[in-house]
């Protein structure tokens, strides 16, 4: 253990900190008392100067501080304190950029174990247990130089169906607790989409979230999409029954509004119309004005949406008339049409600094004679005229990127009193890592 | 009019048939969000898969679920008979 450790401890013991360690995360609650205030003390300061070393991008130094905080946390409280959580997590986080896969799949096994523990005593915590873990597995699946993502997807993805099934098992099948979980699986099944839409890619991976491969029962990749579709479709419909059964009429217009979103992401834009219809509709007589309605689809808005909102004002947020570029920052190159997921924080992408692009384009419907090669006008909704009209870096690689992402992109169509309106001339300031291109590292 | 007869009684009689063959309380698949729910909350070997498939004899497709782990055995046991059969 360094002297410097046990010598500032020592001084922080005496000035009675006032933080513990469980605040530094909000979402996992303190759930054992410490056993000895003066390690308590210790692990606490280890991780403020672990954290300044993750500011600092210093991982290695701060894996090293984290480590030995956690072995603080072990020797005083025990292999099966669940106040190992917070400490894991941040020693998780400083070891994702450094790619040690077999690590970080140890330490996650880890929380995971320390966290079903907890459903024994306290459901909430939990709860909250999980969805920090879950959004590690999300960290882990996001990172291109992965070898496995999309086991660390499925692995996100049951951790969520877990929680489902916790929360029905306590709270019953309506109760709307169940909503975020229930989109956060709809999320799961747009990334793993965003994946199997990749060329060259084998299929076997999405099935399971064991690291062998499982042979004999591979679905094809569009077997796999209509998975994700139907799968999508009922967990919304779940939703906007809840929302029903709990009388929050918007809540349910708003469900309808995302179930139509669903079927534009999917490019069914004749059922996409219909559903958008049906929100109009149901936001009209949940006593929504006329103006706040166009106001909703006036603004560019990319799918699908980061989190559940159950209401018209936190989905509204570019004031009525003002005709703004519409920030996008993608998450990944994995996942280049996702907007950084809200369990999520900004900085574990922007870290290595963002190429930024302004890309303007024509968003409208399709013409009658624009056919699938099934016969079937499906995708209603096209866009036009791409265009680029500045970037932060002038690399070729770059240009064809930020062209080809922008065009990947989903929007909600535009509609004034209810009917369906071309938009013109919408700008996007698309944002990508560097990190997500190594092409484009090479390139400089 | 005698053969009109006939050939709708015999209609009819193929109806009734095709109905005696279906179970008379048709069981409800599991929906594939069920499917998924249900795997994540059991080991890999008694994972379940479900899809829609059309029976020999039929154009209509059939839902059909299966255990992973009886798949692999089935597949296991074909591939291990059919090398039998060459040898």
């Amino acid at each position: 253990m360094p002297a410097k450790y046990i010598l500032s401890a020592a001084i922080i013991l005496c000035l009675s900190s006032s933080t513990s360690l469980a605040q530094d995360s909000p979402s996992l609650p303190e759930t054992a008392p410490w056993a000895n205030n003066y390690q308590q003390t210790l692990a606490e300061e280890m991780l403020a100067d672990g954290r300044i070393l993750l500011e600092q991008r210093s991982f290695a130094d701060a894996e090293r501080v984290f480590f030995d905080a956690l072995q603080v946390v072990k020797i005083n409280n025990g292999v099966t304190s669940t106040l190992q959580l917070p400490v894991l997590k941040l020693l998780i986080e400083s070891l994702l950029p450094q790619g040690k896969w077999e690590a970080i799949q140890q330490y996650l096994s880890y929380f995971d174990w320390l966290n079903t523990e907890l459903y024994r005593t306290n459901v909430a915590d939990f709860l909250a247990g999980t969805e920090v873990l879950s959004s590690l597995y999300l960290q882990a699946s996001a990172d291109i130089t992965n070898p496995s993502g999309a086991h660390y997807l499925v692995a996100s993805k049951n951790l969520y169906w877990n929680a489902v099934s916790a929360i029905e098992g306590v709270y019953g099948r309506q109760s709307n607790e169940l909503t975020p979980w229930l989109y956060r699986l709809v999320l799961s099944h747009f990334y793993q989409s965003s994946l199997l839409d990749r060329r060259g890619l084998t299929s076997y991976d999405y099935k399971t979230d064991e690291p062998a491969i499982v042979n004999g029962w591979s679905l094809s990749k569009n077997e796999s999409l209509e998975k994700s579709y139907n799968i999508g479709s009922e967990l919304l419909r779940r939703i906007r029954d809840i929302e029903f059964a709990q009388g929050n009429h918007e809540a349910q217009a708003i469900a309808w509004l995302y179930m139509a979103d669903w079927e534009t992401t999917f490019d069914n834009g004749a059922k996409a119309l219909e559903f958008y219809e049906k929100a109009h509709q149901l936001l009209l007589d949940s006593g929504a004005t006329q103006s706040t309605i166009d106001a909703l689809f006036a603004q560019t808005t990319v799918l699908p949406e980061p989190s559940f909102k159950p209401s018209l004002a936190e989905l509204i947020t570019q004031p009525a008339g003002l005709s703004s570029v519409k920030q996008f920052t993608a998450w990944s190159e994995n996942y280049p049409a996702a907007q950084i997921p809200a369990a999520i924080s900004n900085s574990s992408i922007t870290g290595l600094g963002l190429i930024q692009a302004k890309v303007s384009f024509d968003y409208n419907q399709a013409s009658a004679g624009e056919f699938d090669n099934n016969g079937v006008n499906r995708n209603l909704f096209v866009k036009s005229n791409i265009t680029l009209i500045a970037i932060s870096e002038d690399i070729e690689a770059a240009k064809t990127k930020a062209l080809n992402d922008v065009s990947l992109l989903h929007l909600r169509p535009k509609l004034i009193s209810g009917e369906l309106v071309p938009s013109k001339g919408i700008t996007v300031d698309y944002q990508f890592s560097r990190q997500a291109t190594p092409l484009l590292l090479s390139d400089n | 009019m005698k053969t009109c007869q006939t050939a709708l009684l015999l209609g009819v009689a193929l109806l009734l048939g095709a109905c005696a063959m279906e179970p008379a309380t048709p069981v409800r698949m599991p929906t594939d969000a069920e499917v998924e729910q249900y795997n994540a909350s059991v080991p890999p070997e008694e994972r379940i898969v479900c899809r829609d498939e059309i029976p020999v004899g039929s154009n209509i497709p059939r839902r059909l679920c299966r255990r992973i782990a009886d798949m692999e055995a089935t597949s296991t046991f074909t591939r291990q008979e059919l090398i039998r059969a060459i040898r």
